[in-house]
């Protein structure tokens, strides 16, 4: 009986594994007179159901310095789930994403953001498309509240398999009341990511670089759990990231990026943004 | 007189066709998978199944026959019939890991084949199964200790050295890695993978 629970243990163990990331970052802006820099902290808890589903958890608190003593607070808390269906006869894997992104200040509500969409990874892991919707819809007592949706399409692919991995994403970002911006802001991410397959130290187990070019404001990023809320726009960005395997259960990975902003008043500022990421898998 | 030849014609035809004469389907079936025909040999043990669906056999060997045609969801389901039927089934439990691994969920079948090691430890497929397992779920570490304590369990098998020396060079035991390519060169002249990698540290 105790050799039965345990073995039964042991198999429920193996169903149901967790992945969790503890998350920090720095943004310092460079030119620009309402932000002097921007600290986030978030804890993301992915639990996996074997290879069927995964259900997500997480939370960013995030103080933005604008100068002179003032400062602002906001609290992101993002629920979300992923399911996933074989198919052989397009030998892959389709797979239904579902997130939803609560922002708040001590005080108010800012944001509820809810994003949806389809994936397909073949078998071998040589290919991956999605589209992603996404509704964002902001609370503002000024003007007016306020809906922004977000289209994305990626296209990925590996140039060789298991050593190279290419990504392109496209995004359209529209204001549906306009009363941010008339047009659709059109936007593309492009990124390499090489595996080095190392462990341990000094050489990364895979590191990426990226650029992204095109505007964008209010973007969510929904690998990454991102939302961005600020007004201003990003025109440019350029990143690389690097993950080391510490163990079979742990990672660390690094990034750094620099992007380029403007605001409505076509004032250009420049931001430098760093983070440090452990990821701990039981 | 007509209607008589027609009818001889036809129980002709009815004695020639082994599928619709009193031929054994499980003979069928085999005789039709060593002609690589595997959806007859699947369709011939059809009726068994529709008959009797708790055929502990007939399950197994449509999940078998189902991941030759590449038809792994079919399969997965079938292993997975056996498997209720038979829950100390290991050829079952084995059987399912290959339309796993072929849909790359490799948590699924890494799980099974451990299943197989607590029944019976050092079971060879098992092993070698969740070593790919291990691997593609980059548990290096894990590959590491699993290939190397393998390795003392069959010296002479080349597949687990394959596994070991790759372990050993994510590592960054580039000696390690060497000396078992080497190793695998004694048991497999040829493989590509083992020259490429001495090749590649100037090694001949």
């Amino acid at each position: 009986m105790t050799l039965a629970l345990s073995f039964c243990s042991n198999v429920f163990a193996d169903n149901w594994t967790n992945s969790n990331d503890i998350k920090s970052t720095f943004i310092n802006y460079q030119g620009n007179t309402t932000r002097k820099n921007l600290t986030d902290l978030s804890i993301n808890i992915q639990t996996h159901y074997l290879d069927k589903f995964d259900l997500l958890f997480a939370y960013n608190h995030t103080k933005l310095n604008a100068g002179q003593g003032n400062s602002s607070r906001q609290n992101q808390l993002t629920v979300g789930a992923n399911w996933f269906q074989y198919f052989d006869k397009i030998e892959g894997r389709i797979g239904w994403q579902l997130k939803n992104y609560s922002l708040t200040t001590p005080s108010n509500t800012i944001a509820d953001i809810t994003s949806g969409g389809i994936s397909y990874l073949d078998y071998q892991k040589s290919f991956y498309l999605d589209t992603l919707f996404t509704q964002s819809q902001y609370i503002n007592k000024v003007i007016n509240d306020y809906t922004v949706n977000q289209a994305n399409l990626s296209f990925e692919f590996s140039p060789r398999l298991k050593s190279s991995w290419l990504s392109f994403q496209l995004i359209a970002i529209d204001n549906a009341d306009n009363l941010l911006f008339d047009s659709t802001l059109y936007s593309a991410n492009f990124e390499w990511t090489q595996f080095l397959y190392r462990t341990g130290f000094p050489l990364p187990m895979r590191f990426i670089i990226g650029l992204q070019i095109g505007e964008q404001r209010y973007l969510v990023l929904q690998r990454l759990n991102s939302v961005n809320n600020s007004p201003d726009a990003q025109t440019a960005s350029y990143w690389v990231n690097a993950t080391w395997h510490i163990s079979d259960n742990s990672q660390l990975g690094l990034s750094i990026a620099t992007s380029e902003h403007q605001t409505d008043l076509q004032e250009k500022y420049n931001s430098t943004y760093s983070s440090i990421l452990l990821n701990i898998k039981w | 007189m007509k209607s008589w030849s027609l009818n001889i014609i036809f129980f002709a035809v009815y004695l020639s066709n082994p599928v619709m004469g009193n031929e054994n389907p499980w003979e069928i079936s085999h005789k039709l998978e060593q002609k690589a025909d595997y959806a007859g040999a699947t369709q011939a043990i059809q009726g068994v199944l529709k008959n009797n669906f708790q055929h502990e056999y007939a399950q197994t060997r449509s999940g078998w026959l189902s991941y030759l045609q590449k038809d792994y969801s079919t399969s997965v389901s079938h292993y997975k019939t056996a498997i209720e039927i038979n829950p100390k089934s290991l050829d079952a439990k084995l059987g399912i890991t290959l339309p796993l691994m072929a849909q790359g969920r490799w948590r699924e079948a890494a799980n099974y084949s451990k299943e197989v090691l607590i029944v019976s430890p050092h079971h060879y497929y098992a092993e070698i199964r969740l070593m790919a397992c291990e691997e593609a779920l980059l548990q290096w570490d894990a590959l590491l200790e699993h290939a190397q304590r393998v390795s003392r369990i069959y010296p002479t098998d080349a597949t687990v050295l394959i596994y070991l020396a790759r372990a050993a060079s994510v590592s960054g035991n580039n000696n390690k890695a060497i000396d078992t390519y080497k190793d695998v060169l004694e048991r497999l002249p040829g493989n590509l993978e083992a020259i490429r990698f001495l090749a590649s540290n100037n090694i001949k």
